[in-house]
Parts: structure tokens; sequence; C-alpha cells
């Protein structure tokens, strides 16, 4: 059970963080259909700080005297600076959705496909490989919590909550969460908030507010690509042992899903991505997963074919987004680009 | 400083509907500065190139005595301008409340935003529904709650588009003690309108016709006669003239028809029954939202009958689609909400085909016979004269909007329909352009055809109703002999449901 419980959270935790994204745009009124090749762009450059700042030895002192703290804090810098890049990568989409007005649909898939054509061009130059690594170890010595840490030994067993929240987890997903809870005060609780939310329902009733209309909604586009970068980079930071490779498993579009779902609102989101994150986490780990504890791999003796299991996330958000996207309360004006002119 | 709150010299603007041409007007501090004119007039294009939503081609605006220059409607709120447009600026979804909070200058939680609103509400005898969102509010709400806007906004010159369209003539007087109260506290309100009944209320009047300001004087001295003539170069257009024609039989029957609404800002509608006669024009008067197009829509088969019946001479057609109603005789056009039911980018000829295009007549074995097609047309635009026939062949969109309606109208005439349904005909036109049209509508009613008007413009429906029923919240709550009522009755009934025989609805103000 605290395995399972882990597991989903690693999954779960990028996805509502990146869904939350995908609020900030559309509420903004900018469909932000790049969450993909955001978080492609931001896991990228993750690793890509990761692997240079190791690569001047920095940390290593830190490492060598087990300074765990220290660490930890190279990794929030890491999340940091892949949220930046993500901002910077999001910049193109506002340009061309707010400035040039072009159709955000569009816009966004160009923008999903270009995160992997250029972040795979650079890896094969640093790497000469399709796949870039950290520059040594891996990600769970240097970034992972464990029982040892904390004195338990080999043997001893943490508690329940011990073994479920701290044993063998990244701090980066309980940053993210705090990041979450953060931002979605920021978004629904704050003047800021309400005024970037207005421009998402009624830009022309903004304006008449005397909010500036161009400022909120690239405001939105920049902190969703922050999101979706930094979303991105603690993605294959806790499943993919911190190297990029130019995709993040259709994560973005789950993404979305998760949004719609949740019908823009942070609570429904948290629950949707748990959901997702559930089933993923059964796809990844099904034929090792333990429910109960008693050493019986259920799942794996059902005798089910694999890829049903492997299926399950997507079908699920298929299944879901077909009953529950009719109901759905999406931004009035997201996807319309802003003319004062027109009403 | 200056004397005047707001200077404009010089200014020239476009929009679609009219242009300002070189416009010079400046209104003093303190007073209710009403700017007069037709459709055509260019009070529209004013309007919106002063607060930034039109730019501006030349010429120069002045608050206060300095420059503003505004190229956003944002721009022009923080310049000190305040305003309220015909279609109102409020958030389907938020309450007026919550609009108040994003006030630049408004700090503070949201009790002391409230405490301030409501001191206000008392202050300027105003009643404003907070805490309901908007999309739940009648009109006459969301403009009270639009002018606390603007009172609480500080703005030093407050501009307001067609009052009329969103008050009754009731909500309008309590709203010029309002005014009143602004313009004493040494701000200056510009009405911006086609009325000249409002432009009366105001201290000054400037008159544009056709983009250029023909007078600027003190209504009261000029009287409601006298501005009628500087804004229509002459006395205002007659009447329109109505042949007395004795009734036909029912052709259209619809009996508790329920629908949803096909939009968001449009109604839905619920138990309607009506019934229209041939050679009579039916005429169903509602306000914005009021269920109109819904109604509309369904009739025409472009969104299910949910429930109830509608039988065109006798013959069922509640369930119909859009393409057997048109068979079995029905015609729609459908006004500017739908591009009068026209292709922009199709010629204007090939539109004129657009519901003929099974007939052989336009095609042969499924290719197009564009020879044919052109030909028909301009034989349909000849016969109804509306001389566009040296048009054929130019985009539709590049058309004037009455020339669109005018097209549109003679399509679905020269298919001879037994009951014309014209939704908005008149939206946005002068009062000559409005005559033609309505005289193009009586011409179905003299080839003793039936027609259904639905109209939001009360004028219109006492110029040509026969039989004159009120739609409100979706459902018909009068039946009126145009001859014998009044447009205040009208009004009336269909701001406040009240209804006939009944008046404990009735909401005394």
């Amino acid at each position: 059970m605290p395995f399972l419980i882990r597991q989903t959270l690693i999954y779960a935790v990028p996805l509502m963080v990146v869904a939350l994204a995908g609020v900030y745009a559309e509420r903004s009124g900018i469909i932000n259909l790049a969450l993909e090749g955001i978080m492609i762009f931001g896991a990228f450059m993750g690793v890509l700080f990761v692997r240079t700042v190791q690569e001047w030895g920095w940390f290593q002192a830190a490492y060598d005297a087990k300074n765990y703290l220290t660490l930890q804090g190279f990794c929030a810098l890491a999340m940091l600076f892949a949220a930046m890049m993500g901002a910077v990568f999001s910049l193109l989409l506002a340009f061309a959705a707010i400035n040039l007005k072009a159709d955000q649909t569009i816009g966004g898939t160009a923008l999903n496909l270009l995160a992997p054509a250029v972040v795979l061009f650079f890896i094969r130059i640093l790497a000469n490989q399709n796949t870039l690594n950290m520059y040594k170890d891996d990600a769970a010595s240097w970034f992972m919590l464990k029982k040892s840490m904390f004195g338990y030994g080999r043997k001893e067993e943490m508690n329940f909550l011990g073994s479920t929240f701290v044993d063998k987890v990244y701090v980066a997903t309980y940053i993210c969460i705090l990041v979450f809870i953060v931002m979605s005060i920021i978004l629904y609780k704050t003047r800021f908030g309400m005024r970037l939310r207005s421009c998402g329902e009624n830009p022309q009733a903004s304006a008449s507010l005397g909010i500036n209309v161009i400022g909120m909604r690239y405001a939105g586009t920049v902190l969703s690509g922050a999101l979706a970068g930094m979303g991105g980079f603690v993605y294959v930071l806790t499943t993919a042992n911190c190297s990029a490779n130019g995709d993040v498993a259709g994560f973005g579009f789950l993404a979305l899903a998760v949004m719609i779902f949740g019908n823009w609102k942070p609570g429904n989101i948290c629950g949707a991505a748990m959901l997702f994150g559930l089933f993923k986490c059964i796809a990844a780990s099904y034929s090792t997963l333990d429910i109960n504890g008693d050493g019986v791999y259920l799942l794996k003796n059902l005798n089910i074919n694999t890829n049903i299991y492997r299926m399950m996330p997507y079908v699920i958000t298929l299944v879901v987004l077909a009953f529950t996207s009719k109901s759905s309360r999406a931004p009035k004006a997201e996807g319309i680009p802003y003319d004062p002119g027109k009403r | 400083m200056s004397e005047f709150a707001l200077e404009i010299e010089h200014l020239s603007a476009a929009d679609r509907n009219g242009a300002a041409q070189n416009l010079t007007l400046r209104a003093a501090k303190g007073e209710l500065f009403a700017v007069l004119g037709d459709a055509d007039g260019g009070g529209s294009a004013l309007f919106n190139a002063l607060i930034g939503r039109l730019p501006m081609e030349q010429g120069a605006v002045y608050l206060n005595g300095g420059e503003v220059r505004v190229r956003h409607p944002s721009a022009a709120r923080r310049a000190g301008l305040g305003w309220i447009a015909r279609e109102g600026d409020l958030a389907d979804e938020h309450t007026v409340l919550e609009h108040l909070t994003l006030l630049p200058g408004m700090g503070g939680s949201k009790r002391r935003v409230r405490e301030k609103a409501e001191k206000a509400c008392e202050e300027y005898a105003l009643d404003v529904e907070m805490d309901v969102p908007a999309k739940e509010m009648t009109l006459g709400e969301r403009f009270r709650g639009e002018m606390l806007r603007e009172i609480l906004g500080q703005a030093d010159v407050i501009l307001i588009e067609e009052p009329s369209f969103s008050l009754t003539p009731l909500e309008m007087k309590s709203m010029e003690k309002t005014w009143r109260q602004i313009a004493k506290q040494g701000r200056t309100i510009l009405l911006f309108t086609r009325f000249p009944e409002i432009a009366m209320l105001a201290d000054q009047c400037a008159v544009l016709r056709r983009g250029t300001c023909k007078d600027v004087a003190n209504p009261k001295e000029k009287g409601i006669k006298g501005l009628e003539e500087s804004m229509y170069g002459g006395p205002k257009p007659a009447k329109t003239e109505k042949r007395e024609i004795a009734p036909g039989s029912v052709v259209l029957e619809v009996r508790d028809l329920k629908a949803k609404a096909p939009q968001s800002g449009m109604g839905p509608i619920s138990r309607v029954s009506f019934e229209a006669r041939s050679g009579e024009i039916t005429v169903i008067c509602g306000l914005k939202g009021s269920g109109k197009s819904a109604l509309a829509f369904a009739l025409a088969g472009l969104i299910p009958c949910e429930e109830g019946r509608v039988r065109l001479k006798g013959g069922d057609l509640t369930r119909a689609t859009a393409r057997e109603r048109i068979q079995a005789g029905i015609g729609f056009a459908p006004g500017a909400q739908m591009q009068y039911g026209l292709s922009e980018d199709t010629t204007l000829a090939g539109n004129m085909a657009l519901r003929s295009y099974r007939d052989t007549t336009v095609q042969e074995g499924g290719m197009l016979r564009f020879s044919y097609i052109r030909r028909g047309a301009a034989i349909i635009l000849e016969k109804m004269n509306t001389g566009l026939g040296e048009s054929l062949n130019a985009a539709t969109e590049e058309l004037k909007t009455e020339e669109k309606q005018k097209a549109a109208l003679a399509r679905e005439i020269s298919r001879n329909p037994d009951v014309l349904i014209a939704l908005n005909p008149v939206r946005d036109m002068n009062a000559w352009e409005k005559r033609r049209i309505w005289s193009m509508l009586l011409s179905v009613r003299s080839g003793r055809q039936a027609v259904l008007l639905l109209t939001e413009d009360i004028e219109e429906a006492l110029a040509l109703a026969d039989r004159l029923l009120v739609m409100h919240r979706g459902e018909i709550v009068g039946v009126f002999d145009p001859h014998l009522t009044t447009a205040q009755e009208i009004g009336m009934y269909a701001s406040q449901g009240r209804r006939q025989g009944g008046e404990e609805e009735y909401d005394e103000e």
C-alpha cells in the first residue's frame, strides 16, 4: 500500500501541476495546447542544468559529505531553472497568440512538434546519443529521500506514514504540491488572479475596468509555461531517473484532459490527477504491485494481457472526457484573440 | 485647467455603421451632454474612438485641458474616461461586486468595497443587485450595475451609449435622477442616442448627421421637433403606409413550443403559443435575451423543438428538418446575428442561389451552372427593386448592412414562402433604410402571405404589426392591437413581464 500511494503521487503530482498550468493560460483566455512541448523543453533544460552543474563539480562536496539538505537545494534550483526556461519557451506561444493573433490551437501544436525536435537535436550534440543523463551517479542517490537519512538501519522499517511519505520519495514532489496550493490561491483568492480570470471570461469587460488584457494574457501564458516546465522536469526526475529524451509520454495531453475533467478548478483537478495517477501507476508497475502486503502480486496473477494495463490511463481519459466534457464550463473567451474593436 | 471636461478636436473615425468626420465638440464640467444622431450619424464611431475601441484617423481629445491618447480601452479607463457601451461590459459569470473590486484604485477587502458601493447606491438613488452573476440579471439591472461601476470609478467623463437599449421608460426616469446627482458633483455625462426623447434630458445636445455635427443647442429650447429636423435634415420620415387587407386563414400554428437557448446571451422559450395568418404581419416583440432567437431558430429547424407542436397550413412540422421546412414553405431571414443568412466570402449571386442549390435551374448533375445562377440572381434582385443588380459579382462582405438585408429578404421572398420569419431585420439601420426594409416586408403581406417579425425595436413593432405579441423570459405575456396600445405599454410588458389579465406579477416601482 505505501508503494502504491507513493507511486501514485509520483505520477499524479506533475500531472496536477501541469493541469494547473493549463488552467492559468486558459483562464487568461489562451488555449495552451503546447503543454506537452513545454514539458519536454522544461525537462530537457532541467536535466541539462543538473548535468552541467555536476560537471562543474559545484555540489560534489555536499554529495560526498552526505549533506542532503544542500542537495535538495540543488534540486530546487534545477526546478526553478526548468520553470524559467518553460516560461521563455511559452513566450513563443504568447507572442503568436496575443500579438500576431494566430490560431492558438495551431500555435500550440507547432510548439508540440518543435519541442521534441529541438530537444533531440541538442541531446544528440551534447550526449551523442538519444538520451541526456546526469553527468554522474543517478537521481536516486543525489535527490531521493531515504530512511537511512533519518537514522533507520537497513533492516529497520519506518512506520506507515514514514514509509509512505518519507522513504524513497523526492522532495520535489512536495515542492510541487506546495506550488500547486500557492498558485491556486493566487488564481482564486487574489486581485491579480481575479483580473486574470476576468480576461478569460470577457476581455472587453476587463478592459473597461482598466485591466491591461494583453499584459494579463502574457502573465497567464508565461506562468503557465513556468508551471509546465517545472512539471516536465519533476516528471523526468521522479520517473525517468533524471534523464531527458524528448518525450514525456503524453503527460502534457493527459494534463489537458485532467484540466477539462477537473472543470478548470484546482480542487477537482487535484482529484482528477489522483485518478489518472493511480491508473498510470498501475500501468507502470502492475507486475510488482502488492496492494495489501500479503506478498501476492494480484494484478499480475490475473493473467490479463499486459497491454490492457498500459492502455488503462488513456482509455480512462477517453471515457471520462466523453462523459464529462459536455457539462464542462470552459472560460468563455478562451481561444479568441483579443481585439479591442470587436465585441 | 480648462473649463471643459472633454474637448474633441477635428476627430475622424469610421466603423461599419458610420463615420465621424472632422468632429469638434466640447462638453463643460458638470454637464449632461447628449450626442444625437441616427444609426449612420457617426455617434457609435465617435463613442468607440473615444474609448479606444476604434483607431482615430485624425484629431485630438482633451480631458480637463490635457491631451489624452488612447489606443486601448484599458488605457482610456486609466486616462479618466468611463463608459457604458450599448451591449454592456459585464462578464456573465461575475457579480457586480466582483467587477467593482477590480476597479483601479479600489483596494481593500470585499467588505470594504461593498460598504463603499452601498453608500454610493444610497447617495445616487441607485438600486443595484450586487451578488448575482451578470448572466442572471435583466438588461436594466446590468445597466445599473455598470452605472455603479462608473460612479465608483472616479472617471471625470462618463460616456453612455444608447441607454434606452437597456432601460425602460420608467427605469430611465429614475436613472435621470442618478445622472443629475453625478453631474452635480462636477462630473460630465455624454449620452449617445438616436432618440430625441432621450436627448431632451440633457443640458446641451449635439446633433450629428452623416458624421458631421449639424447643431449644438439646448434641447429644451429647441424641442423634439427641432432636434428631429436637425437629425434628419428635414422632417422625420413619414410613417410607413399600410394598406388595409382583410386577414386570411391561419398559416402557421404554434402550440406550447419549448426550446433551449441557441447560444449564450440568448434566452430559452417555454409554452409559446400563437398563430400567424396570411396577409398579416404578426410581430413578436421582446428585449434582448427574451427568447426571440430561440423561437425563430426552432421554427426554422435550426434547433430542436423540445415540446409542443408547429403546424404549417395543417401539416405537422414539429420534427421536420430545416430543409423540409423550407420545402414546406417557411422562409427565414435571420438578421445581423447570423450575417443575414449570407456567406460573407461568396459573391452576391452565389448567395442568392444558396436556398435553391438543388433545383435544376442552378445545377445539372451536381455541377453548378454559374451563368444560370447569375441570371437568376439578377432577376430576383431586379424584381424586388433592391438596386443591387450591379453588385452581382461583389463579395458579400463588401456590401452595406442594408444591402445585405435586402438581398437576404429578396432571396426568401422570391421563393414565395407561406410564412416569412424575419429576426431583427432593421438593427443598426437609419430611418430611411428601415423604411425601405419595411416596405419589402409589407410587400409580402400584400402578396397574401404571412409574415412573422421578431424584433426588439418597439417602433418597428408598432409600425408594422397587424397583431402584436410581447415576449418576456421565453413566454408570450400579452397580445395587443397595435392601434390601441402605446410604446410605453409595450415596453412595460416586455421588460417586467406584466401579464395581461393578472396584475400580481407587475412590479410597481
